[in-house]
Parts: C-alpha cells; sequence; structure tokens
C-alpha cells in the first residue's frame, strides 16, 4: 500500500513538474560548447515580435509536454530572434545584423545564412533540423503542429 | 574534452554545399536548353560555339555600405535564376546578349539593370539596392478583387491600418476614414448624426461600401453604418478612389470603401475603454472587448468581439437642442472559420447591433413632449458564410459567399415643433414608425492565374434589398425591393513587364419596384434595366520609380430610395420629407482617371508622391430640389430628380515623408470643381412671397473646392508614441433655410482646420500582457461651426465643418495582443 501511494506521488509529483518545463533554450555560444562537449542533434527556431505563426508555435508547440520531453532529451535546442541586433559569435565567426544598420525589421546574418531560400523572400517561422555531426537535414519554412513536429523529431 | 575536429570544416562545408546545389534553380530544364540549343546557334551561326558563348560575370551585391546576403538574380524572361552567397557575392553565367537582370532580396526594392556580360568580364557587375520603408509592397485586395502588392496594382488604393484608427482616437470607422486623400467625412444632421462619406467631393450615395469585399451595406445602414462598426475588428480599410475598381458594383461611381475585419492565427484578448469629453464637458464612453481562439492545427478559430458606446448628446449653443446626438450602442459579433483541409475554408460573420441615437431637446421626456426629437432604435443582424477552394497548384480560385441583414428600426421624426395647440399635440404623438430592410447578397468568383502572370477574374453576384418604413402619423410609405444580378469579368494583361493592363466589364440587371408615398403624393418606380458598364485601367512603369496609372470606369444608378432619401430632418418645426419625382431615369457616369506617382529615397529618407487627376461626368445626376413647404400639414418637400449633366474635376496631392525610422509622416490636398452644366433650381418657390424667388446654383453644395489631412507618427521610444492628425476642409456651399416657407439661402462656409495630438504609453506587464495608455485632444484650436440655428424652428442640416468641438480623451487599452 505505501509503495502504490509512493507511487501515485511521485508520478503526481512528476507529472506536475512536467508540467512547469520548459524548452532547454541554449545560446549559440552556449551550443557551440555544449556540442564540443557531447555531440547531439541540433534545433534551431528563428522567429520576430510581429510573426504571428513563430508566437502560434512558442505558445502552443513549444509548451506541449511530449515535445518538451522530446526535444530536451535528444537535442541541443535554440531560439534566435531574426531580428536581433546583438553580435553574435559561432563557429570562429562573427555574426552582426547589418540589414538592421539600413532598414526597419532587417534580418540578421546569421538568420539569413541559414534560413535564406532562393529565388523567395526570407520568411518566418523558420525551423533547422540538424545531425549529431551539425549536418543540416531538414529546414521547415512553415508553421507545425506539435504532432507535426514530433514526427520531423523522430527522424 | 571531445574535441571534434572537424567540426567547424563539416559545418560551414554543409552550409556552402547547400547553399551551392539551391545556387542554380532551373525551373523548367527544357526550357532552358532550348534558350541555348536554338537561340545561340542563330546568333553565333556554330553550334560548337553555344558553350563558350556564355560568360562569367561576377560581382557583388550590396546596399552600398554592407554586403546584402543571398540576394536573388534572376534573369528576365527566363527561368534562370542565381542566388548570391552571405557576404552578397555571386558569379552569373550570362549568354552573349544584352539580359535583364531582376535583382531581389527581402526588405529592399526590387533592382532591374539590362547589361551586356561581355562588359563584365574583367570588371565585377556590382549590384546597390535600396531599403523600402515606406510599406509600398504591402498587400491588397480591392484593386483587382484578388491580392496583388499594393504597387504593383493598377488601381491607386490607399490602406488604413489600425495604427491610423488609433492614431485618431477613432472609436467608429467614420472617424478614421478622413485622414485619407479625396475622402471626407461628414454630419448631415443635428438630431440623428446622419454621417456620409465623400469620395473626390461626390455624396455618400456614390460610394459603394463593402465588408470583406462583399456588398452587404444596404441603402438603409449607409444612414448610419458608418458608425455601427467598432475598430476594433477592422483589420484594415481599402479605399479606392474614382471607378477604376473594375468589378466592385455598378454604383461605385466615386469609389469604394473596402472594409477587411481580422484574421486571427493566434489565441489572443484584448480590453480597451475609452472616455472622450466633448468640449471637456460631454462625456463619450465606450468599451470594446474582443477575444479570438485559434486551434493547434490552425482549421478551426472564431474571434468575439463587442462594444458598447455611450455618448451624451452636446448642445454647442445652449439652446437646448443638440448639435451632437446621443448615442448608445451595443454590438456584439463573432467570425469563425474552418478549414477541412489546405485548399479550402469555410468561414462564418454574425453581428448583432443594437444602436439607439436620440436628438433634439429635453432628451430626458418621451419624444412626444418635446419639441424636436429624431429617435431611431436599430435592431441589426448581419450573417454570412464564405466558402474559398484552392486547386493543389493554387493557379485557380473559387469562392462563393452569401449574407443576410436585417435591420428593425423604430423611429421617431416628429415633436410638437415649437407649437402647444392641439394639432400640434396630435400630430407629435403620431410622429412614430417602423422601418424593417432586408438585405441579401450571393456571389460566386472565379480567379484563374495563367503561366504568363495573366490573370482572369469572372463572378456574378445577386443582390436583393427590400425596404419598407412606414410612419401612419404623416401617412409616409417608403416599400421598395430592388433585386440585381450582375455579371463580370476581367482580363489582367500583362504583355510587358512594364506595362499591366486591367480589361474588364461588368453587365447588371436592375429590378426597381417601389411605391413613395407622403400625405396626399404617391410615386412610384418601376425599372427594369440592363446594363452594360465597361472599365478599363493601365499602369506603366516608367522608371523602378515613377509610375503611371491610367483608368476610365462607367457607371450607373437605377432610381431608388438610397441612404439620403431614407433620413427625414427637421426645419421649422416641421418635417422635411425627400420623395422621388415622377419619371426619374438613371444616371449614369463616365470617369477618368489619371495619376503620377513617385516613390524614392534619398540615402536613408524615403519619399513618395502621387499626383492623381480624376474628371467624373455625370449624366441625369439625382438631386435634391426643395418644394417649400408644399405638403398639406405644410412640412417641407424635397424631391429627387434628374438634374441637367455635371462634371467633377479635381487633383489630389499625396505625399509620404519617412526621414527615419522613428518618424512618418503623410499629407493630402485635393483641389477640386463640381460644376453643373445648367444652372441648378435647389429651391422652387411657389410665387407667394415676392422677396423669395427660384434658388438656382451650378455648383455641388457641401463639396468644398480645397480639402485636405496630415498625419504625423513619432516613436519616441518603444513604449512612447506621439501622434499629430490634422484634416482640413476648405469653403463650401451650404443649403440653409431661413424662412418658414422653406426658402434656403446659399451660405458660403467658413474653413476648418481640425487637428488633433494623442499620446501612447505602452507596458508589457507580462509576455502575455501589455498594457496602453492614452491620451490627447481632439480639435485643438477648437475649429467649430458657430452660426448653428437656434431653438424647435432650427434647420436641422444646417451643420457642417469638423465633427467636434475640442475634446479631451483618456484611453487604457490591456490584453494579450
Amino acid at each position: 500500500m505505501k509503495k502504490i501511494l509512493l507511487f501515485l506521488f511521485l508520478t503526481c509529483g512528476n507529472l506536475a513538474a512536467q508540467d512547469r518545463e520548459q524548452i532547454n533554450w541554449l545560446s549559440w555560444e552556449q551550443l557551440e560548447d555544449a556540442l564540443n562537449e557531447e555531440p547531439k542533434k541540433t534545433f534551431v527556431f528563428f522567429h520576430a515580435d510581429w510573426c504571428a505563426y513563430c508566437k502560434k508555435i512558442d505558445r502552443v508547440v513549444f509548451t506541449k509536454p511530449e515535445v518538451i520531453k522530446k526535444i530536451n532529451a535528444e537535442y541541443y535546442t535554440v531560439r534566435m530572434d531574426a531580428e536581433t541586433t546583438d553580435t553574435i559569435r559561432f563557429d570562429g565567426q562573427t555574426f552582426t545584423n547589418r540589414q538592421a544598420l539600413t532598414k526597419r525589421n532587417g534580418v540578421h546574418d546569421l538568420a539569413l545564412l541559414l534560413g535564406s531560400r532562393p529565388e523567395k523572400s526570407f520568411s518566418l517561422p523558420v525551423t533547422l533540423f540538424f545531425d549529431e555531426q551539425f549536418a543540416l537535414k531538414q529546414r521547415v519554412f512553415e508553421y507545425y503542429t506539435s504532432s507535426e513536429l514530433l514526427k520531423i523529431l523522430e527522424q | 574534452m571531445l574535441i571534434k575536429p572537424t567540426f567547424i570544416l563539416l559545418s560551414f562545408g554543409l552550409f556552402t554545399s547547400i547553399f551551392a546545389q539551391e545556387k542554380i534553380i532551373i525551373n523548367h530544364p527544357e526550357a532552358n536548353q532550348h534558350v541555348n540549343s536554338k537561340e545561340q546557334p542563330l546568333a553565333s551561326g556554330q553550334a560548337s560555339a553555344s558553350i563558350n558563348n556564355t560568360y562569367r560575370v561576377k560581382g557583388q551585391v550590396s546596399d552600398g555600405a554592407n554586403p546584402i546576403p543571398f540576394a536573388n538574380i534572376l534573369i528576365s524572361n527566363t527561368s534562370m535564376g542565381f542566388s548570391a552567397d552571405g557576404d552578397g557575392n555571386f558569379e552569373l553565367e550570362l549568354p552573349d546578349e544584352s539580359v535583364t537582370l531582376i535583382v531581389q532580396a527581402i526588405g529592399f526594392k526590387t533592382l532591374r539593370e539590362t547589361l551586356i556580360p561581355s562588359e563584365y568580364q574583367n570588371t565585377p557587375l556590382n549590384f546597390t539596392l535600396k531599403p523600402d520603408l515606406l510599406g509600398l509592397e504591402e498587400v491588397v485586395v480591392s484593386a483587382t478583387r484578388n491580392r496583388l502588392s499594393k504597387k504593383k496594382a493598377p488601381v491607386i488604393v490607399n490602406v488604413l491600418s489600425p495604427k491610423l484608427f488609433k492614431a485618431t482616437q477613432s472609436i467608429s470607422l467614420a472617424d478614421g476614414l478622413n485622414y485619407q486623400p479625396g475622402v471626407r467625412v461628414e454630419t448631415n444632421c443635428q438630431n440623428c448624426g446622419f454621417t456620409q462619406v465623400r469620395l473626390n467631393g461626390l455624396g455618400g450615395q456614390y460610394t459603394q461600401v463593402l465588408l470583406n469585399s462583399r456588398p452587404v451595406f444596404s441603402a438603409l445602414n449607409g444612414v448610419y453604418g458608418l458608425e455601427q462598426i467598432p475598430v476594433s475588428i477592422i483589420d484594415r480599410v481599402e479605399v479606392v478612389r474614382s471607378g477604376g475598381s473594375a468589378l466592385f458594383g455598378s454604383s461605385a461611381i466615386a469609389g469604394t470603401i473596402n472594409i477587411i475585419t481580422k484574421e486571427p492565427v493566434n489565441n489572443s484578448w484584448e480590453v480597451n475603454s475609452n472616455l472622450g469629453l466633448i468640449d471637456g464637458t460631454t462625456p463619450d464612453r465606450s468599451l470594446n472587448l474582443n477575444a479570438s481562439i485559434v486551434s493547434e492545427d490552425l482549421s478551426t478559430g472564431v474571434t468575439l468581439y463587442g462594444m458598447y458606446r455611450n455618448r451624451d448628446a452636446y448642445d454647442a449653443n445652449d439652446d437646448g437642442f443638440s448639435e451632437i446626438t446621443k448615442l448608445t450602442n451595443n454590438s456584439l459579433g463573432a467570425k469563425a472559420f474552418y478549414r477541412p483541409n489546405d485548399n479550402s475554408k469555410l468561414g462564418f460573420d454574425f453581428t448583432a447591433i443594437k444602436e439607439y441615437r436620440r436628438g433634439g431637446d429635453r432628451i430626458e421626456l418621451a419624444p412626444q413632449f418635446t419639441d424636436i426629437t429624431e429617435e431611431l432604435d436599430h435592431n441589426t443582424l448581419f450573417t454570412g458564410v464564405d466558402y474559398e477552394l484552392f486547386t493543389d497548384d493554387r493557379t485557380t480560385h473559387l469562392t462563393a459567399y452569401a449574407s443576410v441583414q436585417h435591420t428593425d428600426r423604430d423611429s421617431y421624426y416628429g415633436g410638437l415643433g415649437g407649437g402647444r395647440t392641439r394639432a400640434d399635440s396630435t400630430a407629435a404623438n403620431n410622429a412614430f414608425g417602423k422601418t424593417t430592410d432586408l438585405a441579401f447578397v450571393s456571389g460566386v468568383k472565379f480567379t484563374r492565374n495563367f503561366k504568363n502572370n495573366d490573370v482572369l477574374t469572372s463572378g456574378f453576384e445577386y443582390q436583393l434589398n427590400d425596404t419598407e418604413d412606414a410612419i401612419p402619423g404623416y401617412n409616409r410609405i417608403v416599400d421598395q425591393n430592388v433585386n440585381s444580378f450582375g455579371l463580370y469579368s476581367q482580363y489582367e494583361w500583362k504583355p510587358l513587364e512594364r506595362f499591366t493592363a486591367l480589361i474588364g466589364a461588368r453587365l447588371d440587371h436592375i429590378d426597381v419596384d417601389g411605391f413613395y408615398q407622403i400625405q396626399d403624393i404617391n410615386r412610384t418606380s418601376d425599372v427594369t434595366q440592363t446594363v452594360l458598364s465597361p472599365r478599363l485601367t493601365v499602369l506603366y512603369n516608367f522608371t523602378e520609380d515613377l509610375q503611371f496609372r491610367g483608368g476610365y470606369a462607367r457607371g450607373f444608378r437605377a432610381p431608388q430610395a438610397f441612404n439620403e432619401d431614407l433620413h427625414i430632418s427637421s426645419v421649422g418645426g416641421e418635417q422635411r420629407f425627400v420623395i422621388l419625382s415622377d419619371a426619374l431615369e438613371s444616371e449614369f457616369s463616365n470617369a477618368y482617371t489619371a495619376s503620377l506617382n513617385y516613390s524614392k529615397e534619398f540615402k536613408k529618407v524615403q519619399t513618395s508622391l502621387l499626383v492623381e487627376g480624376f474628371y467624373t461626368t455625370l449624366e441625369n445626376p439625382f438631386m435634391l430640389v426643395s418644394t417649400g413647404t408644399s405638403l398639406p400639414n405644410g412640412s417641407i418637400l424635397e424631391e429627387s430628380r434628374n438634374g441637367s449633366g455635371a462634371y467633377v474635376a479635381g487633383t489630389t496631392i499625396e505625399f509620404n515623408l519617412s526621414p527615419s525610422k522613428a518618424l512618418l509622416f503623410q499629407a493630402g490636398i485635393t483641389w477640386q470643381r463640381s460644376i453643373y452644366d445648367e444652372d441648378q433650381v435647389l429651391f422652387e418657390a411657389d410665387g407667394t412671397s415676392p422677396t423669395e424667388t427660384d434658388v438656382v446654383t451650378d455648383q455641388f453644395v457641401r463639396s468644398p473646392n480645397v480639402y485636405g489631412f496630415f498625419n504625423t507618427n513619432w516613436t519616441v521610444s518603444e513604449s512612447f508614441n506621439v501622434d499629430l492628425t490634422g484634416s482640413y476642409t476648405g469653403t463650401m456651399l451650404a443649403p440653409h433655410v431661413i424662412s418658414d416657407t422653406g426658402f434656403i439661402k446659399l451660405e458660403e462656409t467658413p474653413d476648418f482646420m481640425d487637428v488633433a495630438a494623442k499620446l501612447t504609453y505602452h507596458m508589457d506587464l507580462d509576455e502575455h500582457l501589455h498594457v496602453e495608455f492614452s491620451g490627447g485632444v481632439q480639435n485643438i484650436f477648437d475649429s467649430y461651426q458657430q452660426d448653428f440655428d437656434l431653438g424647435a424652428l432650427r434647420d436641422s442640416d444646417y451643420i457642417y465643418g469638423p465633427n467636434r468641438p475640442r475634446s479631451v480623451f483618456f484611453g487604457i487599452r490591456f490584453g494579450d495582443f
């Protein structure tokens, strides 16, 4: 009986803890260190203030316990405002937002590098999936639901 | 430390390889091979030279100072494209002939350059792109009834964003429209606050108002409807001046106002409340709520909204009679959608509006005990369904829709009129009326995009409008049934890169069956008519900066009671009625427009200048002629008659300037003339008074020759914003009843400058909760009409100029928005 109670207690505690869990977002610098220490798959998400679909993913998809669990267990994750004006060091290079010097909603060089498509305007959201060698496996340029995301993460 | 030495190489080696693969896009490989094997051998005369006859050209894309990564470089008239790398560098393989390259990058203006590749064998080919700040690439719907980039639209479309509504502290749509070139909103009645929008100087009935591109506004909604739409549900309003908008109905003679409501993606909610104090004393309170829920897979969603507004009556000259009407409005609505799959969407709209307005004197008493009361209690319900279907390749698009609007209205237009006799009392007790209005619209639209970028749009539309308005006490009846069936087709033709033509026509079959009665006068309208209205618009790009647009549109209106004809006002203590004259003929219009649009950046400063000329001729225009107090009970009767031909001609200049990100300035001014070919009688004297003769003029009344606006938006910091807006109304002729026979004098009104300032402070309490405080002053210089009539015998239509005197306002807005 005691064991059952203890089990229930632990399970409930676990569930409650899971509800509050979040995806462990890393900065690019942290990602570099982490990859150097232990290679793992990487998940990168670009968003912006005005991007309604990005917000939807943030609020609805990234808050689902099964998504959080899967991502935190198997991926390093980076979430970046594509319009940030911060200087980012990654992989021995320095990236800045040069577009922001001349225009509104300028896109950061790193976002352009990773999220541009020929013949198409840079659009958000952009989600990238890398393997353990940090080789790009897939790029997604649109909104996805949690089940669609889980399917990609499984691959 | 488990450092993998290959990591760095791997990662960037990988980036390079991805983009290398994507560098050359050949959509139709066969097409490209044709270019190589057919044209070049012909040019060079030997087949083996074809491979050698291409040039490798290197260069860089930059904004002048810094390289622009990943710009796309397309070769015009082929499907070949290249992409620059992360440092803006590119290498192109070009044929040995003059080519036009199109260089595109997001946030920059598209650049086209024609060059001879052989000249760049040893010199680098550098492109400098300019940023796009003024939102010229905004997407608009109205111009051709398909979504189109604003700059590519052959018809000039002005877009009003919610930002502008907020800047002007607009509670309803009617308030916000003043800040557009060529648009003027005016109040026409002190008793009931009847407003109308005038586009290019033509009255409200010449403008077609659309809700989500559909004509659901009936003649009755046109009277007060603009004040019944809460701003909080509006995503944007698109204004098309003049009849160039090919397919938006035969009555869109002055233009089209298309109200587009919001389409939510995220769950959100918002509460906002405003308090305005008209002249510092008379309160105008409002509360708006709206919330959206959208499912995770975006397949279903709903937006719910509600508005409450309560404005007290305002009396400008302390005579006990209102200049601004008491108004209470409760609106409640929902907009839902369902997407069964990626290629189709089903939408539903529901809105219920309960609006009460009352003006006159002693608003606390029952209307029959007052001298003048106009009291209107509207209960309106809109319901709409629409269905959209795309083919898998998105080249064909089908839309079907149906909307129903029903209004029940209790009215009181009457009062003792300054008298206290038994007859006055009987009349006052019999001024209650009842109106029912039913409007039904249904249509199907089909759009096909061809491979050469031409677009064909065709459709049909059925409209029914049934209005019954009865005031037994005056023996007044309007019983009107209008059926119209429209068939339209339009072809968007792009034979050259610089040139686009919209060629279209509309066939309307209209059937009006109306019975109109006031006291002992009966009139009928029994019209069955089929009219073909051709429309043509062209766009020519002289350069990337300079565009020419020109258009011709024909329009017509069949004789029927329009919004103004359903409105009853008071003068001399009696009512003023409008009735259609016998043998009224259809009105036709020919509208011509031509414009030049120049947009240019000087370093970081962006400017745009539009000069537009318009010329509209009217044949048989409907106009109101007062026959004085010719009715048996002493009321004034105005007849809607066919006037002589007329024209409206003018120029609008619009200027936009954005010196930096934080500052935006817009201004527009219109000069125009609105002239009848012959002098028109506005008042027909009955000869009883020797001093009163016919009043004639060849000018349109209530139409100023000069009017304009400006607005300035300054983002001081992320949380602080300043708006300064203004609208100018020049002098005009306003009819003023000055004798108890109904005799009118044409008064020349002064000009007005209505300036408003607003400060907004924004705070993020939490990621999901934002608060905004705002406050400001409307009509800072108190530029307001000074010569209102006094007392029970006043002419209630003698009102012109800005809608309110100096007023202060405060607002709070909070929510997850």
